[in-house]
């Protein structure tokens, strides 16, 4: 979920569409889809219609995201807290300096 | 037959075979091009009939459209990503219709688990309740989370020996309220919503490790001593041995109304209860908490 957030999170202007972001994030379809649908539902994200013409593309217009402004802030703190929470531990470990010592 | 007629029916031939090859060809591509078409179809059939419209014939379809014209120049390519585009629509199918179609959450009443330690409630015995203000009305996420992430930390590690995991379930309480924070913000009182998915995810992640010890329980309680790094280890095993003593439900009182700073009014909306048998569960959870502390209290 947090690989999706982010990619809306790196142009906030940016219409996204479903098979865009499998190849940024690397998610299956069936990953994918059901996190788009759940940041939908929970207002995060919304949906619009690709404006082309059908006929002179030879196909039918697709269905895009985009991160909604109020959920903007919400989700830097969501990713800065799982930032935060997987970021792993410093250890400094001390070590023999050439002359003597510990550095 | 001579041999201008063996070359002119040579040519005849070759063309022919050209043409029967390339009718043969374009017949595998246009049969290959359906079979992405005949799995989404499929994976549609697995959604709500009122679901179909809106997903499959808005969303899915174009996409794969897209999907097969981006890469027509490659038939293998397009006919792969199209089948594995399509595959796993079919697999998540019905997890997509339940997301979509997912209505408020009801959560379970569940209980509290029993304190294991509880050394904060020393001060607050005979200290005034430096309670925060909560806002009338928090309409943001942001506030929410910096409002009520440290209070909720602070009542999970009151209630469980180990504050990572403390942390962790506040971290995933506060994910699940930020998913659903359109749907809380219609609730009187989100906090509580938070709070109960919080101890129920709390009450899963005990349930796990039931076999502990009671020295076990002690020895990590010890761990968790943040709140009151003032306190020797003989005070909060004194305390521990004291809590063991109160009932679940002073307990669970307790811990809201001292740890997380709730008031009457609230403690009751969050476990259900009125706002008078609040107040009386508190005075004897106190008055037990007195009694056992008494000693230690006075020093």
């Amino acid at each position: 979920m947090a690989s999706v957030i982010k990619v809306f999170l790196e142009d906030l202007a940016q219409p996204r569409y479903g098979f865009e972001l499998m190849r940024i994030t690397g998610l299956p379809s069936g990953t994918l889809y059901p996190i788009l649908a759940k940041f939908e539902r929970a207002g995060w994200l919304t949906g619009g219609k690709e404006d082309i013409d059908a006929r002179a593309e030879g196909r039918p217009p697709r269905r895009f995201y985009r991160i909604t402004g109020d959920a903007v802030p919400a989700a830097r703190v969501q990713l800065a807290a799982l930032s935060e929470r997987y970021r792993p531990p410093v250890t400094i470990r001390p070590q023999l300096s050439p002359r003597g010592g510990i550095i | 037959m001579t041999a201008w007629a063996w070359a002119a029916l040579c040519l005849v031939g070759t063309v022919l075979l050209g043409t029967l090859g390339d009718l043969v060809h374009d017949e595998i591509r246009g049969w290959l091009d359906l079979v992405p078409h005949a799995v989404l179809r499929l994976a549609a059939s697995r959604l709500n009939v009122s679901q179909r419209g809106t997903i499959y014939e808005d969303e899915w379809l174009p996409e794969l459209c897209y999907v097969l014209r981006g890469s027509e120049s490659r038939p293998i390519t397009r006919l792969i990503r199209g089948i594995t585009f399509a595959a796993g629509l079919l697999i998540a199918a019905r997890r997509i219709a339940r997301e979509i179609s997912r209505d408020t959450p009801s959560l379970p009443s569940h209980d509290l688990p029993v304190l294991p330690v509880l050394p904060a409630l020393l001060q607050s015995v005979s200290a005034p309740i430096a309670r925060d203000r909560i806002p009338a009305r928090i309409t943001s996420f942001d506030a929410f989370y910096d409002f009520y992430y440290p209070k909720l930390t602070l009542f999970l590690k009151s209630n469980d020996s180990g504050s990572s995991l403390a942390e962790d379930i506040a971290q995933d309480a506060m994910i699940a309220a930020c998913e659903r924070w359109d749907e809380l913000l219609n609730y009187e009182r989100p906090d509580a919503w938070l709070f109960k998915v919080a101890i129920r995810k709390l009450r899963r992640a005990q349930a796990g490790a039931k076999e502990r010890s009671k020295q076990e329980l002690l020895a990590n309680a010890d761990q968790q001593s943040s709140v009151t790094v003032h306190e020797s280890a003989d005070t909060r095993l004194y305390l521990a041995a004291a809590l063991k003593a109160l009932p679940t439900r002073q307990a669970k009182v307790i811990s809201l109304r001292f740890l997380s700073c709730y008031t009457v009014a609230e403690t009751a909306q969050i476990l259900g209860l009125t706002e008078a048998a609040v107040s009386a569960i508190q005075r004897r959870g106190l008055e037990v908490l007195r009694q056992q502390l008494g000693p230690l209290h006075n020093e």
